[in-house]
């Protein structure tokens, strides 16, 4: 249906001789929403000289005007014409499917996946008094497969011992011939092959055994039949010790919000270590109260490649084989997936992976830079995918409720040694300013804020040049001073 | 207590939905980032409050939280026709009133542009008198026409053929689902229920071409013989409303001229039920709800109650892969924001034992009676301003008390004005600060061109979108056009002025707190300039700031002589940084629930009290200043930090009221009585910017002496033998000959105890000569004396004043 133009008519007493009327007109488009009345008015009013403007009769024009849009534009939604549908029931079906797809009441009855039970008893669970009892039992489950874990390793470098005394003894008899070795190693190969995927298919099949079996006593809600309590004691330096600086800020043009910010240097290694080999109990607790919760706790990790299984950190993957995932894919798995959806990445990309048996995070934030970005000390601004991808993990992260992010400070794990003092200065100027303009920014997004967010150093980082970076955080955070006290 | 009297004493409801989000990037053609849709929801909702109508549900207030959720709260009261259906279909009459009430609502609806698009007998509410109230009538509008959502809006079974097929701007399509629900009643059935989707489609598409959909629908639905008992002129009434052409379907208005409703016409209209026993529930609704806030009314648990609320917990939901474009794969599609249409009933018993202890007679609060009190403060005025905002009984005097003088404005204004200096209740503050302000809405303010396009139109458009943005009401699309139109009206108003930045700031609070009634957000505004700001909007306002700013710095020396001494060491001037303070009353600095707080002071102040609003904040501010140099304290206020607000207000009030008004004397102000001999009069701007101290009148002076010489310590600077022959009682004689000024210390005037006398004291210095006066206590302030001022005039003056205050020896 086009939209037509039409004059609207209307008198007013003559600009030089008030005793006759003049008659004038508009043209005014239909439809017309009401807004624009205004806009019509003061056309009208242009025209008119200010003796007419302020004539008694000039008051009725908007009264005229105002019925003139409502009888026309009645016509014209009146003159709807059927559009052609050339698939009467396409289009049926597909207005049935909006229904379908956006009314609870349509949607079929929607109970709730296996998952999102588990998620709430289990969220019940450990707000409850069992929560000793659930650490507890998850310990014992990863003891076991620690167990398994190292028993592999070690029946598998026996293996590897014997099979080279086995070489060694065979080389030492003169006369065998090079053919021979070979397919004697070979075999040995072989061998060795098999004993891995038979150690490997018992490890699987024990991770399935203990997540069903754990996920089973949850969602039935059995008790978990445990002896033994918890030692809260926290076991010191185990880890290495690192520097640790924290500060509040107020961000906002008028409006405030708070914000912790905070700047350390520990190993990535012990940031997302394994939940319950170190006896870190408190950890444990806090990531498993905070699973479910609307304060999620992330870690944005550099990658330095495309091929997502070779891209987390080794070390990840391998903390999280250390215990059973009971929430989630086992790491592996996780990474298939994302295989399956992203075939390819490229740098400024960010993958993410969920966890519940790593200190510190729920969800790893995989941003991917190329290979040279993370080998050499490139300078780079702030419009570097690297940079966009960490908006992009901050739009994700307000949109799930995570509410604690950790990202590094420098967009380098490691230290190198072209990375200059100076260089580092600048990096991390232009790392700290883009994460306080995301953190103003997030409050626009209409999700969860970030309340505490954490710019992690690269472990091997020298005290002075530690010290000179955690300086800059409350120049450029703004970091308000202590609350001002005002004398009476 | 059966249900239904449980349904009747609770009066509200809410529902909810969630907007759609923006997928990917999101920034707009302005390169600003794209509104969130709930926001615009919420904009565009807020006109909805303001529409009343017997017929119709009132609107109360519209939630908005985290992830596009909307929250909607209205009036609920009675009972759905769906579930009354039985009881109604037998009774003719009752029908035909139904129909007639529905078809007024719709007739209001529509003078005002408005469609409803899911009129459903579920959202037809019956009182016990079947009266009708249309519920949840403005989803389509408030979600612009479905725009901001994701679901389709509507019940299709009451859809009309071209409704299914597109036309979404036709109230006569809602014509056709009052007929629908008409017939229903009328024939004794329910059409299409409970069928599938596209069958109920198809069926309704077949209609199409179809010359009389009623007799199709008896037929097939097998209700001939009800359809053949129908009364000719109903059977007509009926026709008409389902007729397939829209020419022909009638409008609104036409079904209540219709001859079905000639007779009887008195018993189709609304009758108000009776007033009920209990006082609380005769109050507008839009304060009850008020007062139920506050009361721990907290609708989100209401709605979680009700599993309204559902929440997955966000880590199962996340995406896998966020490509840099922002494209993220493989979240899992929540459940949780799929669209349901069920209500949470709001239940008022909290309430209700709160206030039950008052009195009914307390309801009716006599402001004329002096025998009466009507006040209820109960000593509650003691108790900080955030616990009495808070507290349920005290805002009910409070709200009832304003709302009564408010209804006799404007021969109320003064008792509104010595009320309002205890508190301003948050729930009335637009009305009384306009009422403070003597605001008179005269509908000039429709007769502004707001329009016209003028050169200022750019500035405004930049100005706009960057004003107050934190704020739900002046960040959506509705607030930017509200507050558009105010500044192009207040600029045609004001041909002496031009629009300078800050204005829109200026601006925001009046909107913000009159959102639905930009004519008095305007006329506030527009008494609020001249009466604060007097030609601060001139295109060269330069000598008007000067004057402030000189003032400005005065008065921080007579209130703050150390840090004054620091600032003007470090060079560190008011031009530097209170310009946009005063240019927008602080309304560029501060959040808007604070700046409501400083203005509920301010407009009770003159012209003067934001200097000392000024002041507080240097004081607040004292120890980051005096530790700071010049460019840490440029740093520190070009984002300034977090105030104390109560602090803030309560600091500029003690000193609005301690400094002598003469202190604070600018040219520059609309005055109503002209300057006297012992008033300040005629000084220039260069004598202001070269004195340190601010001066006190002659007049002030002679009150102080005679009123509160307690306070007062006059400093004679003339010579011991001037001095010996004629002298103010109680002053102190330093010879200004005979003192060294260049050590900075108060001993070294060799006066004992000169400290103590100081003290708390208002000290005045005169003299015969002026230049003599401003060096001397310039000396004062550098050595940390506060209060300082220097008399006008000087001595000489004195000599005028009648009766003679001098004395001699």
């Amino acid at each position: 249906m086009n939209s037509k133009t039409v004059n609207f008519h209307y008198i007013v007493s003559g600009a030089t001789n008030p005793s006759v009327s003049e008659e004038y007109f508009e043209p005014v488009q239909i439809p017309c929403e009401s807004e624009e009345l205004e806009k019509i008015l003061s056309k009208i009013n242009s025209k008119l000289a200010p003796v007419q403007r302020f004539k008694g009769d000039f008051q009725n024009v908007r009264e005229q005007l105002k019925r003139f849009l409502k009888s026309e534009n009645r016509e014209y939604y009146d003159s709807f014409q059927t559009p052609v549908i050339e698939n009467l029931d396409d289009f049926i079906v597909k207005k049935e499917q909006l229904y379908r797809s956006e009314y609870l009441a349509f949607s079929g009855k929607s109970t709730p996946t296996d998952d999102e039970i588990f998620a709430q008893k289990f969220h019940k669970l450990v707000h409850s008094d069992s929560l000793e009892q659930v650490i507890v039992t998850k310990k014992k489950y990863a003891e076991v497969v620690e167990r398994l874990n190292c028993d592999m390793g070690d029946y598998l470098e026996k293996l590897l011992v014997k099979q080279q005394e086995e070489v060694e003894q065979k080389i030492n008899q003169s006369e065998i011939s090079a053919t021979d070795i070979n397919s004697f190693l070979t075999r040995q190969f072989s061998v060795q092959d098999i004993t891995r995927q038979k150690l490997e298919a018992n490890l699987s099949m024990e991770i399935v055994h203990q997540r069903n079996e754990f996920r089973n006593i949850v969602t039935a809600e059995r008790s978990l039949n445990t002896e033994g309590s918890l030692e809260y004691e926290q076991k010191q330096d185990s880890k290495s010790s690192f520097f640790e600086e924290s500060f509040t800020t107020h961000l906002g043009t008028q409006l405030k919000h708070m914000h912790n910010i905070r700047i350390l240097n520990p190993d990535i290694k012990d940031f997302c270590s394994p939940l319950y080999s170190n006896g870190d109990t408190l950890g444990a607790l806090n990531i498993l109260i905070d699973l479910y919760s609307n304060s999620l706790c992330g870690l944005v990790v550099l990658t330095p490649s495309s091929d997502v299984s070779l891209l987390a950190s080794p070390n990840i993957i391998q903390y999280c084989n250390m215990s059973t995932e009971f929430h989630f894919d086992q790491m592996p798995q996780q990474l298939t997936n994302i295989t399956k959806n992203a075939p390819k990445l490229s740098p400024g990309d960010v993958f993410i992976t969920k966890h519940s048996n790593l200190t510190q995070c729920h969800i790893i934030f995989h941003l991917v830079a190329d290979e040279h970005f993370c080998r050499t000390a490139e300078e780079i601004n702030s419009r570097h995918p690297v940079i966009l991808g960490l908006r992009n993990i901050m739009k994700i992260a307000s949109q799930y409720d995570v509410s604690s992010l950790t990202i590094p400070g420098l967009l380098k794990h490691d230290m190198s040694e072209d990375m200059t003092v100076p260089w580092c200065i600048r990096r991390a100027e232009l790392v700290f300013k883009c994460a306080k303009g995301f953190v103003i920014e997030a409050a626009s997004w209409g999700g969860a804020e970030v309340s505490t967010l954490q710019l992690l150093l690269p472990h091997d980082i020298s005290e002075e040049l530690f010290s000179s970076l955690a300086a800059m955080v409350p120049n450029i955070f703004r970091v308000s001073n202590s609350k001002i006290l005002v004398e009476n | 207590m059966s249900p239904s009297v449980s349904l009747i004493s609770s009066k509200f409801a809410a529902s909810i939905f969630y907007a759609k989000s923006h997928q990917g990037e999101t920034c707009g053609s302005n390169g600003l980032p794209l509104t969130l849709n709930s926001i615009a929801v919420f904009g565009r909702a807020q006109s909805m409050k303001a529409l009343k109508h017997p017929n119709l549900c009132q609107y109360l207030d519209f939630i908005r939280s985290k992830h596009e959720r909307m929250i909607v709260v209205s009036e609920y009261h009675g009972t759905t026709l769906e579930e009354k259906f039985h009881m109604i279909k037998n009774n003719q009459q009752n029908i035909l009133r139904i129909f007639h009430q529905i078809a007024s609502a719709l007739t209001f609806l529509d003078e005002k542009d408005l469609i409803v698009h899911n009129l459903e007998p579920k959202h037809i509410l019956l009182d016990e008198l079947n009266n009708v109230k249309i519920f949840n009538y403005g989803l389509f509008n408030m979600t612009n026409c479905g725009e901001y959502v994701s679901f389709p809006i509507g019940n299709l079974c009451y859809f009309s053929p071209e409704r299914i097929l597109g036309s979404t701007k036709n109230i006569k399509s809602d014509v056709w689902s009052l007929g629908i629900m008409m017939t229903e009643l009328f024939l004794d059935f329910k059409f299409c229920d409970n069928w599938k989707l596209s069958n109920t489609m198809r069926k309704i598409l077949s209609f199409q071409g179809c010359e009389n959909v009623l007799q199709k629908i008896a037929s097939e639905f097998d209700r001939t013989n009800e359809y053949e008992k129908l009364p000719k002129d109903i059977r007509n009434l009926l026709e008409k409303c389902l007729t397939v052409s829209l020419k022909d379907r009638l409008l609104p208005e036409e079904i209540i001229d219709h001859e079905a409703f000639r007779e009887n016409l008195e018993f189709h209209l609304y009758t108000n039920p009776p007033k009920n026993k209990e006082s609380l529930l005769n109050l507008p609704l839009d304060q009850i709800y008020h007062l139920w806030m506050l009361a721990g009314g907290d609708v989100h648990a209401e709605l979680k109650k009700e599993r309204l609320i559902r929440c997955e917990p966000p880590i199962l939901l996340t995406p896998n892969v966020v490509t840099l474009d922002g494209k993220a794969l493989g979240a899992k599609k929540s459940q949780s924001y799929l669209y349901d249409d069920r209500i949470a009933i709001l239940s008022l018993s909290n309430l209700k034992e709160r206030l039950k202890k008052i009195s009914p007679l307390r309801y009716f609060p006599l402001i004329h009676t002096p025998s009466c009190p009507y006040n209820y403060n109960n000593g509650m005025e003691k108790l900080p301003l955030v616990i009495r905002e808070r507290d349920t009984e005290y805002q009910f005097h409070r709200i009832l008390l304003f709302d009564r003088m408010l209804k006799g404005y404007p021969s109320t204004r003064d008792m509104i004005v010595k009320e309002a200096q205890t508190d301003i209740p948050p729930f009335l503050r637009g009305k009384i600060w306009a009422a403070i302000l003597d605001v008179i809405p005269n509908g000039s303010y429709t007769g502004i061109d707001k329009v016209t396009p003028t050169q200022t139109d750019r500035q405004i458009e930049v100005d706009v979108p960057r004003c107050h943005q934190y704020d739900e009401y002046l960040s959506s699309p509705d607030g930017h056009r509200k507050l558009k139109r105010l500044l192009k009206a207040w600029v045609t108003a004001h041909p002496q002025y031009v629009y300078w930045q800050g204005l829109d700031s200026l601006t925001a609070p009046f909107l913000y707190l009159n959102f639905n009634d930009e004519e008095l957000a305007f006329l506030s505004l527009y008494k609020f300039v001249p009466k604060y700001l007097q030609w601060f909007f001139l295109k060269d306002n330069s000598a008007v700031i000067k004057e402030y700013l000189s003032k400005f710095a005065q008065l921080t020396a007579y209130h703050e002589p150390v840090l004054s001494t620091h600032l003007v060491g470090i060079n560190f001037i008011p031009e530097l940084f209170a310009i946009p303070w005063f240019l927008t009353m602080f309304s560029h600095v501060f959040p808007l629930h604070k700046i409501l707080h400083l203005w509920d002071k301010l407009m009770l102040g003159d012209n003067s009290y934001p200097l000392f609003i000024g002041i507080s904040i240097l004081k607040q501010l004292r120890p980051t200043l005096l530790s700071s140099g010049f460019n840490e304290c440029i740093l520190l206020f070009s984002d300034l930090p977090d105030i104390v607000m109560e602090n803030c207000v309560v600091q500029s009030q003690e000193m609005y009221e301690t400094t002598p008004k003469s202190l604070s004397h600018r040219e520059h102000i609309s005055r109503e009585e002209k300057a006297g001999e012992w008033d300040i009069s005629d000084l220039t701007l260069d004598q202001i910017q070269s004195e340190l101290c601010p001066r006190i009148s002659a007049n002030d002076f002679v009150d102080l002496l005679r009123y509160s010489p307690e306070r007062l310590c006059p400093v004679d600077l003339r010579g011991a033998l001037e001095f010996s022959r004629l002298y103010i009682e109680g002053s102190i004689n330093i010879p200004f000959t005979s003192v060294s000024l260049s050590e900075k210390n108060l001993e070294s005037l060799g006066i004992p105890d000169l400290n103590k006398i100081l003290e708390e004291r208002i000290i005045v210095v005169y003299s015969n000569l002026h230049e003599n006066c401003i060096l001397f206590s310039k000396f004062l302030v550098e050595c940390g004396v506060p209060r300082v001022c220097v008399l006008h005039k000087g001595f000489d003056i004195l000599h005028t004043i009648v009766p003679n205050i001098l004395l001699s020896k």
